[in-house]
């Protein structure tokens, strides 16, 4: 085991500290992120809102703090349901090969083959906007590079000596799948999500840009950003923290996934 | 060669096939009725009927699924049920829009990528190298929503150097291409960093540099040519789905293009539209792939096509 550079952890520790403090932040003596105070319509930063107000004057600092936890929640939710499904999908493709292998890996192509925004996009369309609608929109696209990651490593498993003794002793399939195989793959899914999740976090934000996510007045960087997008020529900060803070934390997840991908030789 | 191509252009057949069928039975699945929402609440129910009637909903599904395969044979894509316009014509319209905007923000990236990706690949380690590591890194970490208003606000709002938005001539592509282009230059570089790095640490680069050989020969026909097909690749999938339209870039700057054209086609539930641009864009997508692929051919002659490949 390697000593964890502060590269990995710096990051690590910023995310999860924002994602703490944005979870208990009705608890902490910050300003209501949704009061709308007309009296500080469009402030620029001072002491009292150090990010300024927007439009209907809310204070910027505490919807970019609190947003944090639905854009960061999402994204890990996003990509925990892609490992579940990829993960089954890949395990089983995998073991069992033929006609099944067949289907589950010619859709996954067929979903790897299109833009992946736009399918994401569809899928938030057909079903009402909202988080959970994102969080399937996520997952329905992120599911396929688990399942291939998950599958190949299972096709070079199978034919391993272990396999072949716990046949020989007896044991089931489904023993086999589960208990002797499925172990070995776990880890590989948790560094696959590692190394997603930046790529997670801006899906959720370009779609909740796009008006598909969390609804009004629910603050999320993503819908910050499109809303404020009119007035950014008089009022930037409304526009530059969101931003900031989105690709701060993107870009911490990306420094995450980079690790991951370096110690492990994991090529999604 | 010839045999490979119209194979793989045959296989085009089932997967439109595929996909028209998996994308109609979405569609039809959607929830509330398309003829009510296109003529309001308050219409007559005999205006409703013909409605009805004229986008073939009175139908049963098969009979409409059927009815647009035949159209499609035909090589019709129906008409918008929106503003009435025929929707091939549309889509062969607005792709030379979203083209140009794919080639513009491919000839930033493309070289940019690659010559940085070169430059962190010999000097890795070094304050260049991590320099170009970090920088790449942050490329990818910036959404594209987001660099494109800044881009627009210091460009063209503060600046006045660009218009913010519209179609038109180059003054109008700069500021999208820009934006486009950054999250394709910073995959481009950690990929040709990493393609390059591998090669420069085989043997046949250190007999190349012992027998004395030129180091700007050695950077184009030793290690470039061996590392050119991961490339090519990134480039290829990049390329590949520009074509199919930059939803956000073109949006953002009210860039006329295929991928504007789709989003308000999903936003209206224009069917017709949605359906057109899901054909036109794996068309688009598999041309490209098979490009790339005929391409590794003559960049690499020891890949071989062969029609019986997959």
């Amino acid at each position: 085991m390697q000593t964890i550079s502060k590269w990995t952890m710096l990051p690590l520790l910023f995310v999860v500290a924002l994602f703490i403090i944005s979870v208990f932040f009705p608890l902490l003596p910050f300003q209501d992120p949704d009061r709308i105070d007309l009296d500080s319509i469009s402030k620029s930063p001072c002491m009292e809102h150090p990010f300024g107000t927007d439009s209907k004057g809310r204070d910027i600092f505490a919807r970019v703090i609190s947003g944090g936890k639905i854009s960061i929640g999402v994204a890990i939710t996003g990509a925990l349901i892609s490992a579940v499904i990829g993960f089954a999908a890949g395990l089983a493709a995998g073991y069992f090969g033929g006609t099944f292998d067949t289907v589950v890996m010619s859709i996954v192509d067929l979903v790897l083959s299109f833009p992946s925004l736009l399918l994401a996009v569809a899928i938030s369309v057909v079903l009402p906007p909202g988080i959970y609608t994102v969080t399937i929109a996520l997952a329905a696209v992120g599911w396929t590079s688990f399942a291939r990651l998950i599958r190949g490593r299972i096709m070079t498993l199978k034919d391993m000596a272990f396999v072949d003794a716990a046949r020989a002793v007896g044991c089931s399939d489904t023993r086999i799948l589960f208990l002797h195989l499925a172990p070995h793959c776990v880890p590989l899914a948790f560094v696959l999500m590692g190394i997603k999740l930046g790529g997670f976090l801006i899906t959720e934000a370009t779609l909740s840009f796009l008006g598909l996510g969390a609804q009004p007045p629910t603050a999320t960087w993503g819908s910050m950003i499109s809303a404020n997008r009119t007035y950014v020529l008089n009022a930037p900060w409304m526009v530059l923290y969101p931003g900031i803070a989105l690709s701060l934390t993107a870009l911490c997840f990306n420094l995450l996934g980079e690790t991951l991908k370096k110690r492990y030789s994991v090529e999604p | 060669m010839t045999s490979y191509i119209i194979k793989r252009l045959v296989l085009l057949i089932p997967l439109l096939l595929g996909i028209t069928l998996v994308s109609f039975v979405l569609l039809k699945s959607l929830p509330g009725d398309i003829a009510l929402s296109l003529v309001g609440e308050r219409a007559s129910q005999e205006t409703i009927d013909s409605i009805r009637k004229e986008i073939g909903a009175d139908k049963d599904a098969l009979h409409q699924y059927a009815g647009y395969l035949k159209m499609l044979a035909r090589g019709d894509l129906g008409r918008s049920y929106y503003t009435g316009r025929d929707v091939l014509s549309d889509i062969a319209r607005k792709f030379p829009n979203t083209m140009k905007l794919a080639f513009a923000a491919m000839a930033i990236s493309v070289p940019l990528g690659i010559m940085a990706g070169f430059a962190a690949a010999y000097r890795k380690g070094g304050p260049v190298g991590k320099m170009i590591d970090a920088l790449s890194l942050a490329g990818l970490s910036v959404p594209v929503f987001w660099s494109a208003i800044m881009i627009m606000v210091v460009f063209s709002l503060r600046l006045k150097m660009f218009p913010p938005s519209g179609t038109g001539n180059i003054r109008f592509l700069v500021l999208p291409a820009c934006a486009l282009s950054i999250p394709a230059a910073a995959t481009l570089v950690r990929v040709t960093r990493t393609v390059v790095a591998e090669v420069l640490a085989m043997p046949f680069i250190r007999t190349a540099t012992a027998k004395g050989l030129p180091p700007a020969r050695i950077k184009m026909q030793h290690v470039l040519r061996n590392a050119i097909i991961p490339i090519i690749t990134i480039i290829g999938l990049d390329f590949g789905s520009y074509l199919n339209g930059a939803v956000v870039t073109e949006t953002i700057f009210g860039w006329d293009g295929i991928g504007r054209f789709t989003m308000e086609g999903i936003m209206k539930r224009d069917y017709p539209v949605i359906m057109g641009c899901i054909i036109a864009g794996t068309v688009v997508f598999v041309m490209v792939n098979l490009l790339v692929d005929v391409l590794y051919h003559y960049l690499d002659p020891r890949i071989r096509l062969h029609a019986n490949d997959k």
